[in-house]
């Protein structure tokens, strides 16, 4: 990863000059896991006749990056980012949207994750991003509906030598829905909610499965998924950006499912959508019109088709996916089922310190350092001080 | 003798130059051995010390590195807003990680936050460390209020021993265990602000920890022969050891301190931190221990070698002092012989030279002396030999006188040649009495007077001894008797004769020189019952003369009496006490007198004797004390052969065998008596022992070996024991002293004439 940032940064460097200029390429970096989305974006050209350039950076570093090149005028021209980054808009001087140049078959569900202190920072594009219950049905023939059901059948599947489950354990994309169960939220009226009971149950029930054994806690993303694509897991939780994979891989053998719920209490993903922002107030720069091209081409019909098409993300566009809806098969109409019961993960500014907070919170209470308590009261208190010094 | 323990002289002479030589050799050779191993070790020590300061120079500058290294990393604007804005610290942790990897002394680096909460840390691991102490000192520059002063790196020594157990780095270490002590760098995080006034924000402060236990390892010699003998440590005030060395260590360790001093290093208590290096000795020492074990060879073969130049010097040099002993010692044994002593040294050849000459002087002297001995003894020799030969020359002559004037009184006389021939006859035994004293004593002189130890009845001597002196003291008007205690055995085993010859002599001189009044012949036992060893008391006492005090003392000299007078008066030789005297001592007694002169004499003395337990009468108890007409009658008609080559004693023994009626064939040597022997039949014979053609005793031989078991009988004027006893080894029967006295030879034909011999087997047989 390291070396990727470091290349992410010399692409970058690369770039800078060509920004600057009128006839330099558009340059566009998106974060998406799937790869095909360069595809997707680089169409652009054979849509508007103008020079592109397409680059992915991992969202972690992206911001990092878009806070130090802000000052520097180093930003991209677009970003294609999930919808919680542009909580930074002050400081990556997000471009202010017009709600003109957002397209009228977006439900307003979706726009609300672009909607920051009543302004619109970005545009979605892809809506969903929520987490799902994969799994192999040529080892399961009935999924679990809770976690009291994996946990009977763990024994069954070590038996026969597989993991029952997999996720990306330390990701608190993925210890959002378990909070979510407990009716506890990152951010609750624009405030950071993070030292709240439920909190503390949630961290006790997650790491209560981890040293049950169900769940390698080490195990990360691509551990996990490289697990189910290998078929050495029974059960996987990943976004729906996976779906087109899995389905790959797996064909009729991949079954998808609610996630499993806690005594009764469904576990709440987020949903989110990823958006086209414009950092450094790009909107309104030396780019504008080829941004305002761009703006057009990922709302339309066409893009918003082949989003479903080419990497199997829900568009935002209501129309095209009713389109979609009507035509797909049961898994598909699972992965929508769960995005109802999704809730949208918040878009404040608050959330992009949440994240890391809840982070050193989740691991210090998992390796002893902290109790329940104590951790989330440091995720109230980094997630705070951060906000507030960003003020 | 008492002899004083002193040295030899080898031995002084050894002490000496072992003092002089190798007792400075070896001195010096341990001051050599001590100063080169005080050298070596002061040479380790200097190396010691300077590796320890080299090595806390390295650890200083190591520190300053690493803080240098750790600031410029707190200058990372990532870092510095990290603290501030979480968003940056998964970017701050993958650059911390980063740092990390590539500055492995480090074994924590923690980023706090400006309210001291660790928001960071890598290892991950790290964030389960939790410390007061580097709490404080976070509090400390996290103070918003010294953010000025304390925009620099500081290292601090943190005294938690939670914190140091759980450093990352000491979860494998089995070997070393810190024990306080972790240094913390601290580099406050700052970022700038477009401001004038107080352009600079704290955020918080990244903070590394540093290993104590990498410190040292990143100090450590490189080599690992070296490395292994080396421990480091460190020590803090009163805290003299921060770590706690677990493995074995050495028994010889040198020891070498020095003071960190950094000049940013804040040790919140004042004292110093010190780098203690303790080293293994022994290596230091191994080429000095070679030298040492080389040098003690050289200095014991030194000494091995001094020892025997000494010793080979010693004997060089007390080799002369050897040969002068040994000759002294020879001297010593009476050897005088002139050797040839060599040696190189003039002063002991010049003694050997005087010494030999000192022992050729003595040993002429000796050889003088030796010489004139020798020839006094042969003067006493042919003294002897002169008076035996005499004894023997007159004894014959003697023989003659008595048995002719025997023979002439037996032949018819008139009164007047009868008194004539008594005469001669009285005078011829006087004559003899003093011929066999001068040859007892005579044998006394030459040291062959020997005394007997044959079984004899002392009752037939004493009542032998009455016969002789009762008529002859009854005839001079003189009373003798005899006192015998009844605790006297009679069977002894001594010698007869000799004691027969002293009371004789004692009991003659008591008639001689008693005009009137008694004698008395007095014998007890001083022996209890039981004794093996008899010792009898003979007392004789007379009212005599007596002798005066003064004259005793001469009385047992030889030749002489207790008055000049007395020899002309009572006459005698002089011998006879003298004898006595002797012959007592032989007998194992002693002799004394007590006299009064006027009154009488007492003559007493003691001898030993041994009780015969076989209580058999002895040979001559055989013979009955038998009246000479009686024996006469019994020798009538036996045929005796007569061997003798005088003329003279052929005719005194032929008539006197005759005149008791034997027949007397006569042969004039022993040849002739083996002829005679050949040629007719004899019931015994008479052999002379010196005789020309064929001895006595040839002739005895002779006739033994041809089995002729005819009694012989020696007639010999040698009457010495070893003649005595040669005439029994030869086959004799028995002797008879010339001259021949009567009796004797009647009793001594009788004893062996046929009837009687054949008495003697029946008996013998008979006791068998």
């Amino acid at each position: 990863m390291k070396v990727f940032g470091f290349l992410a940064l010399f692409v970058i460097s690369l770039l800078l000059p060509a920004w600057a200029a009128d006839d330099e390429p558009l340059t566009v970096v998106f974060t998406h896991e799937n790869k095909a989305f360069a595809k997707i974006i680089r169409s652009f050209y054979d849509f508007s006749g103008e020079k592109i350039k397409a680059q992915w950076i991992d969202q972690a570093d992206l911001k990092v990056k878009l806070i130090e090149q802000t000052e520097l005028g180093g930003t991209p021209d677009v970003v294609l980012v999930p919808a919680d980054h542009l909580g930074l808009y002050s400081m990556i001087k997000y471009s202010q949207i017009p709600e003109k140049l957002i397209h009228k078959d977006i439900e307003k569900r979706y726009l609300q994750t672009v909607k920051i202190d009543g302004m619109y920072y970005g545009i979605p594009v892809i809506m969903g991003n929520h987490l799902l219950l994969y799994y192999n049905k040529a080892l399961v023939s009935k999924p679990a509906s809770s976690w009291k059901e994996l946990l009977e059948t763990q024994p069954q599947f070590t038996k026969q030598g597989y993991n029952t489950i997999d996720w990306s354990f330390a990701e608190m994309y993925w210890f959002a829905p378990f909070l979510g169960a407990y009716g506890g939220w990152p951010i609750t009226d624009s405030k950071i909610t993070l030292d709240t009971p439920a909190m503390e149950q949630a961290l006790a029930f997650y790491w209560g499965l981890a040293n049950k054994g169900l769940i390698d806690p080490d195990c990360n993303y691509d551990c996990a998924f490289n697990n189910f694509i290998n078929r050495k897991t029974a059960y996987v939780i990943n976004g729906i950006w996976s779906y087109s994979q899995f389905l790959d891989v797996h064909g009729d053998d991949l079954g998808v499912a609610l996630l499993p719920s806690i005594e009764g209490k469904p576990l709440t993903p987020m949903f989110s959508t990823h958006a086209i922002a414009f950092p450094n107030d790009s909107l309104n720069g030396a780019k504008r019109q080829s941004i305002l091209k761009f703006i057009e081409f990922m709302q339309s019909d066409l893009v918003q088709k082949e989003i479903w098409k080419e990497i199997n993300e829900f568009p935002v566009n209501s129309k095209v996916l009713e389109e979609i809806r009507a035509n797909v098969d049961t898994n598909v109409k699972v992965l929508l089922e769960q995005l109802m019961k999704a809730q949208a993960m918040p878009s404040d500014t608050s959330m992009a310190y949440a994240w890391p907070a809840m982070s050193k919170g989740f691991s210090r209470y998992g390796s002893g350092t902290l109790s329940a308590k104590e951790a989330a009261e440091l995720m109230q208190h980094l997630a705070e001080n951060s906000s507030n010094n960003a003020k | 003798m008492y002899k004083a323990k002193r040295w030899s002289y080898q031995r002084v002479l050894l002490v000496f130059i072992l003092t002089i030589a190798v007792v400075p050799a070896t001195l010096l050779s341990g001051w050599l051995l001590y100063e080169l191993r005080h050298t070596a070790i002061y040479g380790a020590e200097q190396s010691l010390l300077w590796r320890t300061r080299n090595a806390a120079t390295d650890i200083k500058q190591l520190l300053m590195d690493h803080v240098n290294k750790l600031a410029s990393l707190g200058k990372d604007n990532t870092l510095a807003i990290a603290p501030s804005n979480i968003i940056f610290t998964e970017q701050a942790y993958k650059k911390m990680q980063g740092f990390h990897s590539e500055t492995p002394l480090f074994d924590t680096l923690m980023l706090f936050d400006d309210s001291g909460v660790l928001v960071e840390a890598t290892p991950m691991r790290a964030m389960r460390l939790s410390s007061l102490a580097l709490r404080d000192e976070i509090n400390f520059y996290t103070d918003s209020f010294r953010i000025e002063s304390i925009n620099s790196p500081a290292v601090v020594l943190l005294e938690d021993p939670l914190l140091a157990k759980n450093l990352p780095s000491m979860r494998n270490q089995v070997h070393v265990r810190a024990i306080d002590y972790s240094v913390a760098i601290i580099i406050p995080l700052v970022i700038r602000k477009d401001k004038i006034v107080n352009p600079l924000k704290l955020t918080g402060v990244l903070v590394g920890l540093v290993s104590m236990e990498q410190l040292l390892e990143r100090v450590k010699p490189s080599t690992p022969e070296i490395a292994k003998n080396i421990y480091m440590n460190f020590s803090f005030g009163d805290k003299k050891t921060l770590m706690e060395n677990n493995s074995e260590l050495p028994p010889t360790l040198m020891h070498a301190s020095t003071e960190l001093t950094v000049d940013f290093f804040d040790y919140t208590h004042g004292n110093s931190l010190h780098l203690d290096v303790q080293e293994n000795l022994a290596p230091h020492l191994s080429e000095v221990n070679k030298t040492m074990i080389f040098l003690l060879s050289l200095v014991a073969v030194f000494i091995a070698a001094s020892l025997l130049i000494t010793r080979i010097a010693a004997n060089y040099l007390t080799t002369p002092i050897k040969k002068i002993r040994a000759m002294t010692r020879s001297f010593a044994k009476g050897d005088y012989t002139q050797r040839r002593v060599e040696g190189n040294f003039r002063e002991f050849i010049d003694l050997a030279e005087l010494m030999t000459k000192m022992g050729q002087k003595i040993d002429s002297h000796i050889r003088e002396i030796e010489q004139k001995r020798k020839n006094a003894e042969q003067a006493s020799a042919y003294k002897t030999a002169f008076l035996a030969n005499m004894s023997h020359e007159i004894r014959t002559p003697m023989n003659a006188i008595v048995g002719l004037s025997h023979l002439t009184l037996d032949t018819p006389l008139n009164d007047k040649q009868r008194k004539y021939v008594t005469n001669i006859n009285n005078a011829s035994h006087s004559l003899l009495g003093i011929i066999n004293d001068i040859l007892d004593y005579s044998k006394i002189e030459a040291g062959r007077l020997e005394i007997e130890s044959t079984p004899f009845d002392l009752t037939e001597i004493t009542d032998n001894l009455f016969g002789i002196f009762h008529f002859q003291a009854h005839d001079k008007g003189l009373a003798f008797s005899m006192n015998i205690s009844p605790n006297v055995p009679s069977r002894l085993l001594g010698d007869p004769m000799r004691l027969k010859q002293i009371l004789i002599n004692l009991l003659g001189n008591a008639l001689k020189f008693t005009e009137s009044g008694k004698i008395i012949l007095g014998i007890r036992s001083l022996s209890q019952p039981d004794d093996p060893m008899i010792s009898l008391e003979f007392n004789v006492k007379d009212t005599g003369i007596g002798i005066e005090d003064a004259q005793l003392e001469q009385l047992f000299k030889p030749f002489t009496q207790a008055d000049v007078s007395t020899t002309r008066k009572y006459g005698g030789t002089g011998l006879g006490l003298s004898i006595c005297k002797k012959l007592v001592e032989l007998m194992g007694g002693h002799i004394q007198i007590k006299s009064t002169p006027g009154k009488g004499s007492e003559f007493i003395f003691t001898a030993n004797f041994q009780a015969d337990v076989n209580q058999e009468k002895s040979s001559n108890s055989l013979v009955p004390d038998l009246q000479l007409d009686i024996m006469r009658e019994h020798l009538s008609g036996l045929n005796v052969l007569l061997v003798e080559d005088n003329t003279i004693n052929q005719m005194v023994a032929k008539e006197l065998l005759e005149s008791v009626n034997v027949n007397v064939s006569i042969s004039g040597d022993g040849k002739q008596a083996l002829d005679a022997l050949h040629k007719s039949t004899f019931d015994m014979i008479l052999m002379d022992i010196q005789m020309p053609v064929m001895d006595g005793f040839e002739a005895t031989r002779r006739i033994r070996d041809a089995q002729n078991e005819i009694p012989i009988i020696a007639l010999t004027a040698n009457a010495t024991k070893d003649d005595k006893e040669e005439c029994i080894r030869v086959g004799m029967d028995d002797y008879l002293s010339k001259p021949i006295k009567t009796e004797e030879l009647y009793r001594k034909v009788f004893m062996y004439r046929p009837e009687q011999k054949e008495s003697h087997k029946a008996e013998a047989n008979a006791s068998q």
